[in-house]
C-alpha cells in the first residue's frame, strides 16, 4: 500500500494505492490520525485506485469517523469501485460515512 | 469471486495467525480449497487454541455510529460472502470449512435480502 496526500484548499486528499489489509492498515490508520488532530481536519480519503481492503481496514476507516465526529473533523471516501462498494454494504458502512463518487465531488463536500 | 476468496482467507488466516498461538514456536496451517460444480470449498486446518469464529454474535450493521463496535467484521463479511461457514473441534485442531459459489453473485441472489 501507498499513501500520498495533497492538499485541496482547506481538504486534505489522502489517496491509497494497493491494498489495505490487515499488515497495511495501521499505517492508514496513523496517517488519518495525524491528519485529523491537525486543523482543519478535513479528509477526503482517494479509494480509486485501492486493489483490495479487508475488516482490517474497515476498522481503522471506522476509528478515524469516530476521531472525527468527536473532534469537529470531516472525513469523505471517493473512487470506490463496486466491489468495495459490496464490502462496504456487507459491514453496513454506506450510512456511516459520507461517499463520493468522484475526488471533486469528494473534495466539495467537506469544503 | 478472487475478490471476495481473497477477503475471505485473509480475514480467517489472519484470524488464526494473530489468535490462535500463545507461543513463539512454528505452526502449520493447512489450506485445502477444492471444487464442486458451482461450490468451492476452502478448509482452513490449525493447532492453535480452540476457537469457533461461528461463535461471534452478529454485527449490527444498521446501528448508529455511537453505538457500532469495531469487532466481529471479518467474520461478518466471510458469513456474507459464504454460502455456508461451519466450524469444527477434531483431534485437537480447528477446522473450519467455507462454501462459495464460484459464479459471482450478490448478496441479495444468495439470502433474498439486502
Amino acid at each position: 500500500m501507498e499513501l500520498s496526500e495533497r492538499k485541496d484548499d482547506e481538504v486534505t486528499v489522502l489517496e491509497v494505492v494497493g491494498r489495505v489489509d490487515s499488515v497495511t492498515a495501521p499505517d492508514l490508520g496513523a496517517r488519518l490520525t495525524s491528519i485529523l488532530s491537525t486543523p482543519p481536519r478535513r479528509v477526503l480519503v482517494d479509494f480509486g485506485r485501492l486493489e483490495y481492503i479487508s475488516s482490517a481496514g474497515f476498522r481503522v476507516l471506522f476509528l478515524a469517523s469516530k476521531q472525527a465526529g468527536e473532534s469537529g473533523g470531516r472525513l469523505a471516501l471517493c473512487g470506490l469501485s463496486a466491489k468495495a462498494l459490496e464490502l462496504f454494504s456487507i459491514a453496513g458502512f454506506l450510512k456511516l460515512f459520507k461517499i463520493a463518487p468522484t475526488r471533486a465531488e469528494g473534495v466539495a463536500a467537506l469544503r | 469471486m478472487v475478490f471476495s476468496l481473497n477477503v475471505v482467507l485473509d480475514e480467517m488466516l489472519s484470524n488464526v495467525i494473530k489468535y490462535a498461538y500463545a507461543d513463539d514456536a512454528i505452526h502449520e496451517i493447512h489450506l485445502r480449497l477444492s471444487v464442486a460444480g458451482p461450490l468451492l470449498t476452502a478448509e482452513i486446518e490449525d493447532d492453535g487454541q480452540p476457537f469457533d469464529p461461528c461463535a461471534a454474535g452478529p454485527v449490527d450493521v444498521d446501528a448508529p455510529m455511537e453505538e457500532r463496535r469495531v469487532g466481529g467484521l471479518g467474520i461478518h463479511i466471510v458469513r456474507n460472502l459464504c454460502t455456508d461457514v461451519g466450524y469444527a473441534r477434531i483431534d485437537g485442531r480447528n477446522r473450519l470449512v467455507m462454501k462459495m459459489l464460484l459464479e459471482q453473485k450478490t448478496m441479495k441472489d444468495i439470502h433474498g435480502t439486502e
